[in-house]
């Protein structure tokens, strides 16, 4: 029989100041990234245009920006795809972007007669579509909070409810964060990304407090820290195996999932190693130290 | 045990629905040379591809109503018509117009030439009414069939004729000869008269088969859409027989309009007036009558349906506000080609190293939850095939998910079992309560993931609908498969072989 741990017993709950200090340190970072640099927001939400291109032969960043110079766009992102230097996004926040996707096309091909154009993908979205989406994003974030709440609070403790929310709200923020670090695109599907993240974390929380839940029924007698513990440690084994066949399968994703899905997975993959971690550093010790300010009465 | 033949047959009866539910679609993909209509059949018992898969434009069309009297809700109607009828008329396989909130036009086609399909869509509405010239016919065809003959001496007899048939009154074609016959007449083009061209209806079924009516009309038009003022449906009036129950148009014109009309009228009586929008006939009442005052009924034997969309169509013809594009998201074929590829190599490679993973980590035990990730995704695939929903790139993220979450069921029953197993139980105990134990903790995870799958799928838009859709179906799946199958089985070979100790 392979173990990843045999019989775990680490003390969490008496090291909580270092998960707490960590978390504070990674969120307040995150969130000067969020509010100083600002999310790298997507057409999606910001309306105008994206166009995916592939040349026949290889060209340069620079050879493309200086086209886009001539048209008065060189605002515009370009992102190269593959090693080949061959596929580019060209994408930017356009007022009116499909008369801006079309200048675009216009100069390449003037610009690169010699070297053909292939459009794998033209994406044109108008700004007032583009508030709507962030809109109904925004009430969908909300939405399963809300619902997520309520059910964990129904099926344990409000505590845990507050808590897992905490953690909700830690993990995403988290991922935002490190979106806004390496620059990646916040589109339409990384929301949905964030959404599943929030998804995945909620269940390790639910996993961690169900056996919790089970302990305190059965160790009355004992403080309410060690039963704390004891669910924790009980319950790390399967917390680090589904993370690590979860992990595996994002991973599949990343590498060989192609160019459409590669910031999905790279938002899942992000927002699934902070959500194991808080779902082990900071659920259960919020609630720890939630008990000590205020305990619950002993019935 | 328990029940465990009554389990076996569930268990049994469960897959053999879901080979039946998946058959439509593996035939579909895998199939050579379907005969089309075979293929028709089983697209609406199969898994679709979404756009980003096979290639394909998504677009949002939206009504300016600025400067505009009339509700959104009529323009839109209207508007609707409009793009149906020429979306059909562009023939692309599959493609979806559907009316949406706030007086938007969704439409999606499969692979098309973007810049053909933007343009038929902008362009402005273009309604006409033309004289028919059904007694020119025989002749036309005549000379038709006598120019081919002389221009390829290998033709059989008729190579024109020998394509129509007759729909109740009129010349029809099958669809599938469209092409072919469309050749013809450009090829025959110089024999046909100046003044007169070939026109079709929209696709119809007639006997069984498609088909599309097809008409000689006058090339110049009598009168333009923007001379109709208004046009409704009404149920017939009473005193005609032969119209019970079914439907009319009533149709006034604008007041220059209304003489020009009395004249056209009083001129060709009994002959038959084509109301053509954007080149496709919709309509060849018969003039019965001059008519006077510019108030026309159309008489036939419409159903309610098709009168109003008739009446419609009649007053689209002066569409007075452009259509925007909104929103537009094309796929090339080579992107969709490319992402298929990738997604499944990516599905199977998630596969493998999870299956290799839990074989690894619990030996025997990891063979059961194997087999249950298996039949989790078959039931996956079978449930999107049943309910013929659409595959796109974020669904195929969406199965990859499901393999990395599905062993989750399966790890917190292993667990559980090694623990009743450390304390001292027997195998069969630790096995029953290790499912009984974990099944709690399951429910309530996959629930959780599963509300936010709902909610993915009501406010997400597009590709992400597809997302929610195969994570919440491998999640319902998974609790069948991961717990009652993998239960049935443990089950199973524990009493059947009377098994004592477990390797897990």
């Amino acid at each position: 029989m392979i173990e990843i741990i045999k019989n775990p017993n680490i003390d969490f709950i008496s090291k909580r100041k270092y998960g707490f200090a960590f978390s504070t340190i990674i969120i307040v970072i995150a969130l000067l990234l969020i509010f100083i640099k600002g999310p790298n927001f997507g057409i999606d939400f910001t309306g105008g245009a994206l166009l995916q291109i592939k040349f026949s032969n290889p060209v340069t960043t620079a050879d493309l920006r200086s086209s886009l110079t001539r048209i008065g766009k060189e605002h515009s992102l370009i992102q190269s795809l593959g090693n080949e230097k061959k596929e580019y996004i060209i994408r930017a926040a356009e007022p009116n972007p499909a008369e801006f996707a079309k200048a675009v096309k216009q100069i390449l091909s003037t610009d690169f007669s010699d070297n053909s154009q292939e459009i794998l993908r033209e994406e044109i979205v108008e700004p007032k579509i583009g508030k709507e989406l962030l809109t109904k994003t925004l009430w969908a974030i909300f939405l399963a909070l809300v619902l997520i709440f309520i059910y964990v609070s129904f099926r344990f403790d409000y505590r845990f409810g507050i808590a897992a929310v905490i953690a909700l709200f830690h993990d995403a923020i988290f991922t935002i964060g490190v979106l806004v670090l390496v620059q990646r695109e916040f589109s339409i599907i990384v929301v949905g990304a964030l959404l599943t993240i929030i998804g995945y974390s909620i269940n390790d929380s639910i996993v961690i407090s169900d056996r919790i839940r089970e302990k305190f029924k059965k160790m009355r007698k004992e403080p309410y820290n060690v039963v704390l513990n004891t669910g924790l440690n009980e319950t790390l084994p399967r917390t680090i195996l589904t993370s690590s066949t979860t992990l595996l399968a994002v991973l599949a994703l990343l590498i060989f999932g192609g160019s459409v899905l590669a910031d999905f997975a790279f938002t899942l993959l992000v927002g699934f190693i902070i959500g194991t971690y808080s779902s082990i550093f900071i659920l259960a010790n919020i609630v720890s130290v939630w008990e000590e300010r205020f305990p619950k009465k002993k019935k | 045990m328990r029940n465990i033949g009554l389990r076996i047959g569930i268990v049994i009866i469960a897959i053999l629905l879901g080979i039946y539910a998946i058959y439509p679609t593996i035939r579909l993909y895998t199939g050579k040379n379907l005969p089309k209509n075979e293929k028709v059949a089983l697209s609406k018992r199969a898994i679709h591809l979404g756009l980003d898969l096979k290639g394909g434009m998504h677009l949002v069309l939206e009504i300016d109503t600025t400067n505009i009297k009339e509700t959104p809700q009529d323009l839109r109607d209207r508007a609707f018509e409009i793009i149906k009828n020429r979306i059909d008329e562009f023939g692309v396989y599959e493609p979806i117009v559907e009316k949406q909130s706030g007086g938007r036009i969704l439409v999606q086609l499969p692979g098309v030439d973007r810049d053909r399909a933007i343009r038929l869509i902008e362009k402005v509405a273009h309604l006409e009414f033309k004289i028919v010239a059904d007694e020119r016919v025989p002749d036309v065809m005549e000379k038709i069939d006598r120019f081919l003959q002389n221009e390829d001496t290998l033709a059989f007899d008729e190579p024109f004729r020998s394509y129509i048939i007759s729909v109740e009154r009129d010349l029809g074609i099958d669809v599938r000869d469209e092409d072919s016959v469309k050749v013809l007449l450009v090829q025959a083009q110089e024999v046909i008269p100046q003044d007169l061209h070939f026109l079709f209806g929209p696709k119809e079924v007639d006997q069984g088969r498609e088909i599309k009516r097809m008409y000689l009309l006058k090339k110049d038009a009598e009168l333009a859409g923007e001379a109709i003022r208004d046009a409704r449906h009404e149920p017939s009036s009473g005193q005609d027989l032969q119209h019970l129950g079914s439907w009319q148009i009533n149709l006034e014109f604008k007041r220059e309009a209304a003489r020009r009309f009395a004249s056209i009228t009083g001129k060709n009586i009994n002959k038959r007036l084509a109301i053509v929008l954007d080149d496709v006939v919709q309509s060849a009442p018969s003039i019965q009558e001059r008519i006077p005052h510019g108030r026309a009924r159309i008489t036939g034997q419409f159903t309610a349906e098709k009168a109003r969309d008739l009446a419609i169509m009649l007053r689209a013809g002066a569409l007075p506000a452009p259509l925007k594009i909104v929103e537009e998201r094309t796929v090339g074929p080579s992107l969709g080609r490319d992402s298929i590829i990738s997604g499944i190599r990516a599905v199977l490679i998630a596969s493998a190293l999870v299956i290799f993973f839990m074989l690894i980590y619990y030996s025997l035990a990891g063979f059961v939850a194997d087999i249950a990730l298996f039949l989790n995704l078959f039931f996956l695939i079978a449930v999107l095939s049943a309910f013929s929903g659409s595959l796109t790139m974020p669904g195929i993220a969406g199965i990859a998910l499901t393999i990395g979450m599905a062993v989750d069921a399966n790890v917190l029953i292993f667990e559980r079992i090694r623990e009743e197993l450390k304390i001292g139980k027997t195998t069969r105990t630790a096995i029953n309560q290790g499912f009984g134990r974990a099944w709690i903790t399951i429910f309530d995870s996959n629930v959780t993931t599963i509300i936010i799958g709902v909610i993915l799928y009501i406010f997400g838009s597009g590709p992400i609908k597809g997302f929610a859709l195969t994570l919440t179906i491998g999640l319902v799946a998974n609790l069948f498969s991961a717990v009652f199958i993998s239960k049935v089985i443990f089950n199973y070979f524990t009493y059947k072989f009377d098994i004592h100790t477990l390797r897990i």
